[in-house]
This record gives structure tokens, C-alpha cells and sequence, in this order.
């Protein structure tokens, strides 16, 4: 449709031709304006290059608008009573119009952010992108992961089936094991002793608004902070070498339009083919056998299954701290923008990942079918022998990793350094997080007892 | 700040401490004062907060039925007050909270291998809620129970935790 009448009479009197010349220049204007908010004018050729970033922090940008939008219309649709919640859900399945569709939507936005924010830790971790004074931002960085994962965890219980309201059971209950105030705290998020209307409560204000409201602040520190820093990282340029620009209009910004056009795509046709899971209506009598958390934390709840739960959550606290302090840790500032570190970096790394592979689950298997040291050991109490054993072998397994990668045995005596073996034992922390989440998805039936998938 | 700091004593001419100008104490009174207005919206959020436990979700003491209606022996389900009662064989009473201690899951009495199960990690417990497994290291927590005009009575106000299972968790109706 043309907009040509809005326009003043003198401007519809031009000749044709000038009138078209004059259109796409306002346009550019305002458009170019909008950007260069968010970007600098030009960008380092180098930093264009999609397999360094995978474009995954603006993909995660993408699905968060995403949730938002979505999380918006799921909220005129949804009743938070315990009563109600359930049925409320049912009708947007069954009788609103595009409702299954808008609530897949957001349900796997929030699945696909959590694996997003996920690889783009670790691609920042990788690329040791969090040198040259990015400290701030990748602490930043965590603390929207945590929030990611509160407000996929918060948005949990809403729809109020099996599924929800156990998972929110068992992981409030892990609450109650923090000392001294761990039953005040967990009694703080319920409303009460267990998961009831005040919890729905609670958890709805969570979620809507609580949740959103400080992760639309980080997010846009985080982004903000990417500029301050001068732009993402990149390798050091060698000596005499200058640095190419491009221009941000049009060579980042179509790069970004065509990945926040697949992740719609992507999101919007697995969507379509795979509605929101909602199972029956919570039970307070019958926990479903086996009741499982949401599968990102299945890791841990693998973990419980073998040591005590304060053990858990004080490797879970060792874990965060010691990624917090890597910018501290890893200081070898000349190696940043470069995958793995270093060639020595990438071998240490595969050799982390594949002995995760071998260790985690043969780990697995022997404490399900062999050792059992509460009977090896009647003398001691339970807390040491599933608790602070366990602890302190696993925290022994990264540091002998550690001393081995910085021997150089493995690798023809090759000197590696510091910041590469840390790349190792990286490799080993996920790839045994990811194995473990696996395990708990995949390997665990009835009882929750150890079976095959297939 | 600094500047002011030197110049304020002698053109007021007042007898004011040479480190403190009039400007630097009424600074210093409004961050004190900003953050105590901190501290109490804090306090007050947290007392609005933690009142929010809905009264009666949890209720208070619960008349289960006859003291005659318990066979010995017998594990009872009372689905309202989220407890089991048991009645032992010298005609004890128990009352054990279904939820299992470890990570809050509903336990389930298996009449035929007289034990309680947890489906979530398969801990188990004995009749008496004792533990025998080695994930959890607690009993099941109970409630105290109360006997009147020959009913049995239990109160729900609190789960009782315990290490163990002790004789004294068990409550006797009075003899006559």
C-alpha cells in the first residue's frame, strides 16, 4: 500500500525519481540510528567471522525476546490457584486459539536458552574471552546463567502437573540442606513446609516479573559492557599489523538478521511439531516413579544419588567460585581470541573431555554395583562416609588432573602451561556435567535405578 | 568536599570539629539515615514475605478415629494430615510424616515387604520410620500423638525431626 497521500502536497509534487532517492535515506537514517545504539560504527573484520562467536550471545538475545513476548500472552491465558492453574493450561492446549503453539513457543525458547547460554559460556570460556579486562562481564556472564536457569526453574511449576510439582519438590527440598537456615529458606520460597498455593504464588510473581525485571537489567549491562570493553575479544595483532574494519551497516548487522531469522524458524517449526509436555495434575499423594527434576539439573540429581546433598552443593559452590575467580586464575592475557588457548590447548582439552568419558561413567556404574562405603566403613557416620569423602575425592580428581596435564607426560613432555591445562580441566568439568545430565535423562528407570534406554 | 572541608570553620566562625563541616556532617547524617530506611524496607519485605504461609494448609491437631479401630500392627494412611499412623504391637501409637527426609518426596508403604519406599531415590525406612539405607541418614519425622475420651488424636502443627527411631516417639494410650 502506498503512503504516498500522508505526504505534504509539495513533496508529492517532486519529480519521481528524487522522491525515491530521498525515501530510503530516511529510512537508513532512522534504522542506522537504532544500531548504532546498540554497535559501534565499524566493526574488526576479524570479529565478523561466525565460527569464532557462533553467534550465540545474540541468538540467546533472540530467545529471550522471545519469552518475553510469548511469557506475555501466556499470561492472559493463565490462572495462578492451585485449582485453576491446571485447567487453565488445559484450555490454552485444547481451546485457545494458537494457545499450544504460543505456550511450545515459549517452552522451548526457555529449553533452547538454557543450551545457548550454556555453549556461549563456554565458547567465552574457550576463546578466554574474559581477558583483557572482561573480568566484570564474565561474572556478569554467570549471573545470567543463574538467572536463566531461575527462570526456567520458577516458570517449572506453573503449570501445575506431576511433573512440576515434583521437580519442585525434590529441588526445594535440596534448599533445607544449606546449614543453620536452609529449612527457613526453603520455607521462604514455599510459604510453608510444602509445595501448596503459596508456592504457586510466590513462584508466579517470580517468574512474571521478578525474574524478567533483573535479567532485562544484567542482560543490558552485559551488552552495554561489551562495547565499554571495545568490542569482543580478539587475538592480539602481530607487530606492524593493522587491523581491518568493516562497516557495521550492513556486514554484522545482516550476519545477525540471518541468525535471529533461523533461531525464529528453528524455534517456530520445532514448536509446531512438538507441543509443551503437560502431564496429569499434580498429586500431592503419588510421586511419579521415577520423579525427576528438569532435565538441566538431572547432573545434579545424578550426583545425590551418590553423596550426600550438602557434598553436592559444595562441589556445586567449589564449581562457581572457581569460575568466577578464572579471570583471576587464567591471567596469560597474550593468548585471547584463540580457541583452546593454544594447539597444546585443544590436545589438553580433548584429553579432559575424553577422560570425563572414561571416568564418569565407569564412577557411575561401580557406585551402583560395587563400592559401598557406609559398609566398608561402620565405624564412621554416614555425613563422612557419602559426604565429605566423596567431596574431597572428586575435588583430588581435578587437581591430580591438573598436576598430570602441567607434567607434560601425556603429551611427549611437551611444556604446556598454565592457562592450557586449566583448558583441560574445563573440558573435563563440562563434558562430566554433560555426561552426567545424560545419565540422568537417559540411563535412569523405576527407583531410579540404572537401565538402558534402548 | 575537600575544599568546603577547609574553608567552613573559620568563615563560620562556630566551634565545629576541624575534621567534620556542617556540609560533610549533614552528607554523612543522609546516608545514615538513607540506610537505615534501607535496613527497615528490608525487614518490613521479609515480614511481608514470610507471613504469606497460607494458615491451614497444614493443619493443626487431627482426630484419626477410635482407639479400638487400630488392629496392632497395622500402618494406616491419613491422606488430609500427610501422615502415616502406625500402631505397633503392643498397641503403640506413631504417627510418621510422609515425606521422605531426604529430598521431599511422598514415601509409600509396602505392605508386603513392610517397609516405607521413597520412588524418587529409593530410600527406604522401617516400620517404625527408622532409616536403613545409606543416602539418608534421618528417620522419618513424626507427630506427636494425643489420645482423648478414647479417640486418637494428631497433632499436625510441625514435623518433629529425629536422628532415630526411640521408644519414647511412641505414644501409649492411658490404661482404663
Amino acid at each position: 500500500m502506498s503512503l504516498e497521500f500522508i505526504k505534504p502536497l509539495r513533496e508529492r509534487n517532486l519529480h519521481q525519481a528524487e522522491a525515491v532517492q530521498e525515501a530510503p535515506s530516511r529510512d537508513a537514517h532512522v534504522r542506522n540510528n537504532l544500531i548504532l545504539h546498540l554497535h559501534p560504527s565499524r566493526v574488526p573484520a576479524r570479529a565478523l567471522r561466525f565460527s569464532y562467536t557462533w553467534g550465540l550471545g545474540g541468538i540467546s538475545v533472540v530467545l529471550v525476546v522471545l519469552l518475553g513476548l510469548t511469557g506475555l500472552l501466556l499470561m492472559f491465558r493463565y490462572d495462578p490457584r492451585v485449582e485453576y492453574a491446571y485447567i487453565s493450561i488445559q484450555q490454552l492446549e485444547t481451546q485457545v486459539m494458537f494457545g499450544s503453539f504460543v505456550r511450545a513457543v515459549h517452552h522451548w525458547s526457555a529449553n533452547f536458552l538454557v543450551i545457548a547460554t550454556f555453549l556461549h559460556l563456554v565458547r567465552v570460556f574457550l576463546t578466554g574471552s574474559f581477558k583483557q579486562g572482561r573480568s566484570v562481564n564474565w561474572i556478569i556472564g554467570l549471573v545470567l546463567f543463574v538467572m536463566v536457569l531461575a527462570g526456567n526453574f520458577t516458570g517449572y511449576l506453573l503449570p501445575w502437573d506431576q511433573l512440576s510439582y515434583w521437580a519442585i519438590t525434590v529441588s526445594t527440598s535440596l534448599m533445607a540442606y544449606i546449614p543453620l537456615f536452609g529449612t527457613a529458606v526453603r520455607n521462604f520460597f514455599l510459604g510453608g513446609p510444602q509445595v501448596g498455593q503459596a508456592a504457586l504464588s510466590n513462584f508466579y510473581a517470580l517468574h512474571v516479573v521478578f525474574m524478567p525485571a533483573l535479567l532485562l537489567g544484567f542482560l543490558s549491562y552485559h551488552l552495554w559492557k561489551v562495547r565499554k570493553n571495545g568490542g569482543i575479544s580478539q587475538p592480539l595483532l602481530k607487530e606492524g599489523e593493522k587491523p581491518t574494519f568493516k562497516s557495521t551497516n550492513p556486514h554484522l548487522v545482516n550476519i545477525e538478521m540471518a541468525a535471529g531469522m533461523v533461531v525464529l524458524v528453528v524455534v517456530g517449526l520445532w514448536a509446531m511439531f512438538n507441543p509443551a509436555p503437560l502431564g496429569s495434575i499434580a498429586n500431592p499423594m503419588v510421586p511419579p516413579n521415577p520423579a525427576k527434576a528438569a532435565w538441566y539439573f538431572l547432573g545434579l540429581q545424578e550426583l545425590l544419588l551418590h553423596m550426600h546433598p550438602l557434598a553436592v552443593m559444595a562441589l556445586l559452590g567449589v564449581a562457581a567460585a572457581a569460575l568466577a575467580m578464572t579471570p583471576w586464575v587464567d591471567r596469560d592475557d597474550h593468548n585471547i581470541g584463540i580457541y583452546f588457548r593454544s594447539v597444546i590447548g585443544r590436545r589438553a582439552a580433548v584429553f579432559g573431555a575424553l577422560l570425563a568419558v572414561y571416568l564418569v561413567p565407569l564412577a557411575v556404574i561401580l557406585d551402583e554395583f560395587w563400592y559401598d562405603l557406609p559398609a566398608w566403613l561402620p565405624g564412621l557416620h554416614l555425613n563422612v562416609t557419602v559426604g565429605v569423602i566423596p567431596f574431597f575425592i572428586t575435588v583430588a580428581v581435578f587437581v591430580a588432573i591438573y598436576y598430570l596435564l602441567r607434567s607434560g607426560l601425556f603429551f611427549k613432555n611437551e611444556k604446556i602451561s598454565h592457562s592450557e591445562a586449566l583448558v583441560g580441566i574445563f573440558a573435563f568439568m563440562m563434558t562430566s556435567l554433560i555426561l552426567l545430565t545424560m545419565v540422568g535423562i537417559h540411563f535412569r528407570g523405576q527407583n531410579m535405578a540404572l537401565v538402558l534406554p534402548f | 568536599m575537600k575544599k568546603i572541608k577547609e574553608q567552613n570553620p573559620e568563615k563560620d566562625g562556630l566551634n565545629v570539629s576541624e575534621n567534620v563541616s556542617r556540609r560533610d556532617f549533614l552528607g554523612m547524617s543522609l546516608k545514615a539515615l538513607g540506610g537505615l530506611a534501607a535496613i527497615e524496607l528490608g525487614a518490613a519485605g521479609i515480614l511481608y514475605l514470610s507471613s504469606r504461609s497460607i494458615g491451614g494448609e497444614f493443619g493443626g491437631v487431627m482426630t484419626v478415629g477410635k482407639i479400638e479401630e487400630f488392629t496392632p500392627g497395622s500402618v494406616v494412611e491419613v491422606e488430609d494430615g500427610n501422615f502415616y499412623l502406625i500402631c505397633t504391637e503392643d498397641n503403640g501409637f506413631l504417627a510418621v510424616y510422609r515425606r521422605c527426609p531426604h529430598l521431599g518426596c511422598t514415601v509409600n508403604w509396602m505392605s508386603n515387604e513392610q517397609k516405607f519406599l521413597c520412588p524418587c531415590h529409593s530410600a527406604t525406612f522401617g516400620k517404625n520410620g527408622e532409616f536403613n539405607n545409606k543416602l539418608v541418614a534421618r528417620a522419618l519425622d513424626y507427630f506427636p500423638v494425643l489420645f482423648e475420651k478414647g479417640m486418637v488424636k494428631v497433632d499436625t502443627t510441625a514435623p518433629i525431626p529425629r536422628e532415630k527411631h526411640l521408644q519414647e516417639h511412641v505414644s501409649f494410650p492411658q490404661a482404663g
